[in-house]
């Protein structure tokens, strides 16, 4: 029994010399390899750090050896994971991508995977725990409009950089943060998606006259209707509201809502509904002839999987507004990044990328570039301050193109793109034909003013 | 044209009374006999949805004809009855505790089991198409109206006459209401309560499973739906009078045609007029408008 006691010390003994050994060559390796800046395999080349900043490296902080934490906050649970899995998807699909090539600034990306949870409570209290606990240095993901609301003060005190997804309500920039400072987002919001759709209107059928809604009851359905109502009245006077459907989110069966809208009699019908209350509802309202006796039928698109949009559900002809990302548009013949993410992304995960999937990618690399671009500059591993400072006015690629960040609200800005649904043999589900762009200029309101007020000043 | 629209309006009001009806019934039948309020129940719906979608995607891969899926559609049913048989069994221990420790445990389950479906079939939401496009729509003046939901409608109807003749006319339902009236009476005078406790719970489970698999052709299965389903059972049964099934049928009815021309006159308060009529109800019968014990 003694014997092979004294062994395991002994053992142990050599084991621990070992471990201590390795650790401090590691460690002195680690500590001479990056002071310097150099010697990690960094995108931007150590020349043009001491030519920009003299000094810089002198008293530089050195390239921290540990990786990037990206904490993606968004739904893993409850009806909104069937499309929010889409941002975890590109989430490692790009982070892969990223530290293949050497990672930002040498430094590897690590994933922090954290569900927004049931209520805005636990959202709130998941968003703390990713800055405070996990220590991230980056928060994206799509949170939904009352979390984002309730995240964004926090979001601010604790000064982390985080991007929002989609999270389209105008209040965040609008109201409750209206000089925002570490807060981001990497979509077109609401005011785009229902200006786009009456701009959309106006240059295509400018003789309707009868408008119902069809919209979830809560403060994105409520926004958007809203404006779209006075978008659409502000370029078409002529316009009158015949019926509004307040369907609560979730709703399964929405033959109440199809009857009640067929009997006022609408010449279009606009919607935000999303995920699968859109693909319930269009289900249903195919078998009332819906479609046949409704001449025009807008919904914004905003929030599904495009593989949800089956041919049986959803006729011809139809207009969706996409926000800001279609995986057919641009062709990968002119952007190389479409040309990589979407065969990519439908390779791994058998469906082709959805919005959030998109502002994803526009979201990592706009922060990836302002690390880059302030290590340029100085030649120190840049603060989360400067790194905000830097991104704020500046402007990122995602593969639905080139992408502004407005300096004043923190707003990413594309072009609004609108088509029409087709039944093509290529594809499997639903896609959208003939897409027409509207320009962020035409349906975003400038910073500083409130959406409504900015549609109300139109004079046409 | 006003005509046709009320028609349609009443023929929907019925559509959304089919299907809670048998989540309400179900949940009614339980509490009036067991005096467990089963908080799993709305489990049993989307369970019974999921895996009917996943027996008719079965049938279909394996080129089985469209009329098929109806057999499907009774399979989990079945499936969801065993499922409630086995929540019965697994709730044995807790009769001779407080009332609260099943309630507890239901609440339990109903996590898991949300849960369970989310590990098995996923965040996407799941249907079975075939079946609502298969049966066409049919010509109501001009206007059309979706032959499944006409389907639906009815066997709701069948379904209450199946449950009212079984309570009624067999010799399982007798007893069954015997034990709701006295329990150790009926057990002294030789009634098997625990073999019959599973049957009742088998019946409950089965008639929801079957109001989830019904409605699946025209929805989508998507997490979630459960709870709703339990929530809106809930108001029925309390607006019915708990444990009466007769209460679950009239408090669907009512719910059903509420919400239908509530939609159409009040859209801005949808569910707000729902639990108004709740609030009249309890005000006005606080026992609800059935409430006895079981009968």
């Amino acid at each position: 029994m003694s014997e092979p006691k004294k062994v395991g010390r002994r053992t142990f003994l050599n084991y621990a010399t070992a471990i201590v050994a390795t650790g401090v060559i590691v460690g002195a390796a680690t500590y001479l390899a990056t002071p310097k800046g150099a010697t990690t395999t960094v995108t931007v080349p150590a020349a043009t750090t001491t030519v920009t900043a003299p000094g810089g490296t002198a008293t530089g902080k050195p390239i921290p050896s540990e990786p990037i934490k990206i904490g993606i906050l968004t739904f893993f649970s409850g009806s909104n994971a069937v499309v929010d899995v889409q941002i975890w998807w590109a989430a490692q699909m790009l982070a892969e991508k990223i530290n293949s090539e050497g990672g930002i600034l040498g430094r590897k990306i690590e994933l922090v995977q954290m569900d927004v949870g049931p209520n805005t409570d636990t959202c709130v209290q998941n968003y703390r725990k990713l800055v405070l606990e996990n220590h991230v240095d980056l928060v994206t993901g799509d949170l939904a409009s009352s979390n984002g609301l309730a995240v964004a003060p926090i979001c601010e005190e604790l000064k982390c950089p985080t991007i929002y997804l989609s999270t389209t309500t105008t209040h965040i920039f609008e109201d409750v943060d209206p000089k925002p400072k570490y807060l981001f987002r990497a979509g077109n919001y609401n005011t785009m998606e229902a200006v786009s759709c009456a701009l959309h209107i106006k240059r295509h059928h400018p003789d309707v006259k009868r408008v119902a809604g069809i919209n979830p009851d809560y403060a994105y359905g409520r926004d958007s209707w809203q404006m779209f109502v006075a978008a659409l009245q502000k370029l078409l006077p002529q316009v009158e509201v015949v019926y509004e459907a307040w369907p609560p989110l979730g709703t399964t069966d929405f033959t109440s809502h199809i009857t009640a809208t067929l009997n006022a009699k609408p010449d279009v019908v606009f919607s935000v509904l999303y995920a699968s209350d859109i693909v319930a509802f269009m289900k249903q309202a195919v078998g009332y002839g819906f479609f046949k006796q409704v001449p025009l039928f807008y919904n914004a698109l905003g929030y599904i999987s495009f593989n949800m949009l089956t041919k049986d559900v959803c006729p011809e002809g139809l207009y969706f507004q996409a926000r800001d990302y279609y995986f057919l548009w641009p062709p990968a013949e002119i952007w190389p990044i479409q040309g990589w993410f979407v065969p990519e992304f439908y390779k791994r995960w058998k469906q082709y990328p959805n919005i959030d999937a998109g502002q994803l990618y526009s979201a990592i690399d706009a922060y990836k570039r302002a690390v880059e671009k302030v290590y340029a500059l100085t030649g120190e591993y840049p603060t989360n301050e400067q790194i905000v400072e830097a991104m704020a006015g500046s402007s990122c690629v995602g593969p639905m193109g080139y992408r502004t960040i407005r300096r004043e609200d923190h707003q990413f800005l594309s072009p609004a793109p609108i088509g029409k649904s087709k039944h093509s043999p290529d594809y499997p589900f639903v896609i959208l034909d003939e897409l027409e762009f509207i320009q962020p200029e035409e349906c975003a309101a400038p910073p500083g003013v409130k959406s409504l007020d900015w549609i109300k000043s139109w004079k046409i | 044209m006003i005509p046709t629209t009320l028609i349609f309006y009443f023929l929907n009001g019925l559509f959304y009374a089919s299907y809670l009806f048998l989540v309400a019934s179900g949940l009614t039948i339980i509490l009036g006999i067991l005096n467990v309020l089963n908080l799993a129940h709305g489990s049993f719906y989307s369970f019974g949805a999921y895996v009917a979608a996943f027996i008719a995607t079965l049938f279909l891969n394996n080129g089985l004809p469209t009329p098929s899926l109806f057999m499907a559609l009774f399979m989990a049913a079945l499936l969801i009855g065993l499922m409630g048989s086995g929540v019965e069994f697994s709730l044995k221990p807790l009769y001779k505790r407080r009332q609260e420790y099943q309630l507890l445990f239901t609440f339990a389950l109903s996590f898991i089991f949300e849960d369970l479906i989310k590990l098995i079939w996923g965040f996407n939401p799941w249907t079975c198409p075939n079946l609502f496009a298969y049966m066409g729509a049919v010509n109501i003046l001009g206007q059309f109206y979706p032959s499944y939901d006409m389907f639906v409608i009815f066997i709701g109807f069948v379904s209450y006459l199946f449950i009212w003749f079984f309570f009624y006319h067999t010799r399982t339902g007798n007893l069954a209401r015997a034990v709701a009236f006295d329990k150790e009476m009926s057990s002294a005078l030789g009634v098997n309560v625990s073999s019959l406790y599973t049957k009742i719970f088998f019946i409950g489970a089965f008639f929801a499973g079957l109001g989830g698999a019904l409605i699946l052709p025209a929805i989508n299965a998507i997490p979630g739906m459960g709870s709703d389903a339990l929530g809106f059972a809930f108001v029925i049964i309390v607006i019915g009078g708990l444990g009466s099934v007769k209460g679950a049928f009239v408090g669907s009815l009512i719910v059903g045609m509420v919400r239908a021309v509530g939609i159409a006159l009040f859209p801005e308060i949808e569910l707000g007029l729902i639990f108004t009529v709740l609030v009249i109800v309890l005000i006005l019968k606080p026992q609800g408008l059935f409430g006895k014990r079981f009968e």
